[in-house]
């Protein structure tokens, strides 16, 4: 089965109504209500302070991309949230990241760009995996994958997080829901143009995520920063673009 | 009436008169106890390397670390004067500090309450009363077993924990 699920695109937003024009009008925000493709959206403290925007000027030669900032404190959140219709035990995303306006990180920066919510909440975590800008050496981002997992304390990472380029980076991940073995991560992280599924950058393996049912919605943006990421990077803005979601075949592009 | 007050910080006198090279491990099993006074003495002058080994992940999992650490259990109250912990790393690895809840445990991969790195402190302001196991280690693109000095300095004090209190 090859569905295609879902295409939550800022770009293809844009395009459906301005394509070609060279005054194409951005959504005035990210939700369906507003004009965008988004279930909802969230601005802690508030959205003056932690402000989640779209604006011209996307990622992948597209019209419009969204934009996120947050408040300097831990508590700030700005994101966008799409509700899945079902359980999606089967679940491939895509989504561009520009850190562009990220300065230099100190090593324990970080801040979550993607989470994928859980159907059930289990060993006291209602997601089944984050997604991190976190650290390099000399101040360099890097992309850390976090998934819920049925042991030890119940998170599984990668050893080493991967590798971003400054500016655009074009992240893609395959998440299955299954007990033991069965429950997996493979993530490509700016992978060579193309339809074919290439070799992952990495993957996570033996999960044992069947807890947690499958995964309920998508939410793109910043959220939970650590302490120094929000002493530094408070109102510094990070570009999304062109999400895409579906059950079973690579994404790509 | 007879009191006997038992402060964790057995070795406070020691600790006063310095807190450098300690000879024990400081492991989560036996972390350090540290009680700096109104002026913030002692420092600690240690070493990440040959306490913990054990701790590889942090703040569940957003960060990795070289199971390399010093680990050491602190007393946060309203009554610590300290604003602000000002640490510094050294050769051979990336300081990276990490604040815990006792009550999450050491090693267990717990939420953290806050950390810090490169020439930013760890403040007051966000650590609520409580206590914390601080551990210092590497960061999470340091190679495995990375480690190496590092310094801690608290600009007030961190009060002794009272573990014991009778009255007879």
């Amino acid at each position: 089965m090859n569905t295609k699920m879902k295409v939550l695109s800022l770009a293809i937003v844009g395009l459906v109504g301005f394509a070609g024009s060279a005054f194409a009008v951005c959504p005035a925000g990210p939700t369906t209500a507003e004009g965008g493709a988004w279930t909802s959206k969230a601005s802690l403290p508030d959205p003056t302070s932690s402000p989640v925007t779209v604006v011209a000027g996307g990622l992948d030669a597209s019209a419009c991309k969204l934009t996120a900032a947050l408040a300097p404190i831990t508590a700030a959140s700005a994101t966008v949230r799409y509700t899945h219709a079902a359980s999606e035990p089967n679940y491939r995303f895509q989504f561009l990241i520009d850190n562009t306006l990220l300065s230099s990180y100190n090593a324990t920066d970080g801040v979550v760009v993607f989470q994928a919510p859980a159907t059930t909440t289990a060993h006291g975590l209602s997601r089944l995996l984050r997604v991190s800008v976190v650290a390099g050496p000399g101040g360099a981002k890097r992309v850390r994958f976090i998934a819920s997992c049925g042991t030890g304390s119940f998170t599984c990472a990668q050893s080493f997080a991967t590798d971003l380029l400054p500016g655009v980076n074009r992240i893609e991940g395959k998440l299955t829901v299954g007990a033991g073995a069965a429950g997996s991560l493979s993530y490509f992280v700016n992978a060579a143009a193309g339809a074919a599924e290439p070799a992952a950058s990495g993957t996570i393996a033996n999960l044992d995520n069947a807890a947690w049912g499958g995964v309920s919605a998508a939410s793109l943006g910043l959220t939970a920063p650590s302490q120094t990421w929000a002493d530094t990077h408070g109102n510094q803005a990070v570009g999304f673009d062109t999400f895409d979601s579906r059950r079973n075949t690579y994404i790509g592009f | 009436m007879k009191r006997n007050v038992l402060f964790s910080a057995i070795s406070a006198t020691v600790l006063a008169i310095g807190f450098s090279a300690s000879a024990g491990a400081q492991t989560c099993a036996a972390p350090a106890s540290w009680t700096p006074d109104i002026a913030g003495t002692p420092t600690i002058t240690d070493s990440t390397c040959g306490h913990e080994t054990a701790i590889t992940n942090v703040c569940q999992d957003a960060a990795g670390a070289p199971a390399a650490a010093y680990v050491a259990l602190i007393n946060v109250t309203a009554a610590g004067t300290f604003q602000n912990i000002t640490f510094t790393g050294g050769a051979g690895y990336t300081y990276s500090a990490y604040f815990v809840p006792q009550a999450s445990g050491c090693n267990a991969n717990a939420a953290c309450t806050t950390s810090t790195s490169g020439a930013l402190t760890a403040k007051h302001a966000n650590l609520p009363e409580s206590m914390y196991y601080m551990i210092v280690t590497g960061a999470d693109f340091d190679a495995p077993n990375s480690c190496g000095p590092f310094t801690a300095t608290a600009d007030g004090t961190l009060p002794v924990q009272l573990q014991s209190f009778s009255v007879s």
